[in-house]
């Protein structure tokens, strides 16, 4: 029992703000971040309790339970399009919690609101490479692809940025 | 080239979003909670003593003498430790027992182990002691609804001793929220509701007394209001208005 505790306490103190910050980026709400947060290190107990508490790559393990706790809180959202209306209201309610916190400044509000205009995939890389600084390896550990696709995908990724943001 | 740098720049600008401090701390313990649940679960009070009881059998050998000698001067030095001690320590259930025996079996009672676990959970939040933090949690939700309960039996009893111990139970309350002001979140939910329930029927029969009673103007005013606050469910506003009206 310490044992298991003593080894989520390392992972979650590691990982916890990377994994709160992917998913804020994904989600763009504060409230929505915790709780899937939270999720993902509940089903990350869970997992430690029923297997062997050591995980060979846990930063690529969490990264992959956020991305299907992200799935599954779409689903179950069943979210297809978002209106420009709601994102507005979003926008201007993550900017005064933000604001509040002083978490974020209006620019990088911006630069957020291009990323969450991105497809799913695009959005991950570029929060992994370039917010999270991961190594190209690393990425290709969580994705499951090559090292090489990882690289395309992000030139890609950020050639679609581009696109969308006005700087 | 430049244009994607200073693109680059500003995204590895995001990396300052950071969740709340409190919610960290608050979460992590929430979930190893969560985990647990039914895991572990801690003994009785009866077990406990009945536990210790069974080594007295090991006295009928003088050989076991001196150990016993040891065992008291090492309990005397745990006691003293154990009394420092917070939820979530070893030596934590050696002061719980020592709290239970020593405590009479009453209503008011338990309104002052409820401030002692209050004053615990305060210690842990205020010293940021994430290991701590759920046992308090939870010692301190469980005296509040032993307090609960010990209030309804006072409110059909000893009306007049339930009207007194509800003062300090709105300190209880007042110290319970500032402390949730420092942890960003609400603790214990449905212990605070049963609270609440019991603090709207002590509410209800001291209205009830008031209105049979002869009042001067000023104390007619401040009926009133109680019965505004009952109105609107603000019970501890309602309560200082009877305390007004009673002295």
């Amino acid at each position: 029992m310490e044992e298991i505790d003593q080894y989520f306490n390392q992972v979650y103190d590691q990982y916890v703000n990377k994994i709160y910050r992917f998913i804020y980026l994904k989600v763009s709400l504060v409230e929505t971040a915790e709780d899937l947060s939270s999720e993902v290190f509940l089903r990350l107990y869970r997992h430690i309790q029923k297997n062997n508490p050591v995980i060979e790559n846990p930063q690529a393990f969490v990264y992959q339970i956020a991305r299907n706790v992200i799935a599954d809180h779409y689903r179950s959202k069943k979210i297809t399009v978002v209106s420009i209306e709601k994102t507005t209201i979003e926008i201007e309610d993550i900017q005064e919690r933000t604001r509040e916190q002083g978490e974020v400044s209006l620019e990088m509000d911006r630069i957020k609101e291009a990323i969450a205009k991105l497809q799913g995939d695009y959005q991950d890389l570029i929060i992994w490479r370039y917010v999270d600084e991961l190594t190209v390896p690393e990425i290709a550990q969580i994705t499951g692809k090559t090292e090489e696709n990882v690289r395309v995908g992000v030139h890609r990724a950020i050639q679609a940025l581009k696109g969308k943001v006005d700087i | 080239m430049a244009y994607e740098k200073d693109l680059i720049a500003k995204i590895s600008r995001l990396k300052e979003i950071e969740p709340r401090n409190s919610w960290v701390l608050f979460a992590k313990t929430n979930i190893q909670n969560e985990a647990n649940k039914g895991v572990g679960q801690k003994l009785s009070l009866i077990q406990e003593i009945g536990h210790l009881v069974s080594y007295a059998r090991y006295l009928e050998r003088p050989a076991y003498i001196f150990a016993v000698l040891a065992f008291v001067v090492l309990g005397g030095i745990g006691y003293k430790v154990s009394q420092n001690s917070l939820p979530g320590d070893a030596l934590y259930s050696v002061r719980s027992i020592i709290e239970k025996a020593t405590t009479r079996n009453d209503s008011s009672a338990t309104f002052k182990i409820a401030e002692r676990r209050l004053a615990d959970l305060r210690r842990v939040v205020e010293g940021n002691m994430v290991k701590n933090l759920a046992s308090a949690t939870e010692e301190f939700n469980l005296s509040v609804a032993e307090v609960s309960r010990g209030l309804l039996a006072l409110v059909e009893n000893e009306p007049k001793k339930a009207l007194q111990v509800s003062r300090e139970l709105v300190q209880l309350q007042k110290g319970k929220a500032q402390i949730e002001q420092i942890l960003g979140a609400t603790i214990g939910e449905e212990e605070t509701s049963e609270l609440t329930n019991a603090l709207k029927v002590l509410v209800e029969a001291e209205l009830n007394d008031l209105q049979k009673r002869t009042l001067i103007d000023e104390q007619e005013e401040l009926l009133k209001q109680a019965f505004d606050a009952y109105q609107e469910e603000d019970y501890q506003k309602a309560l200082e208005n009877i305390w007004m009206i009673s002295n």
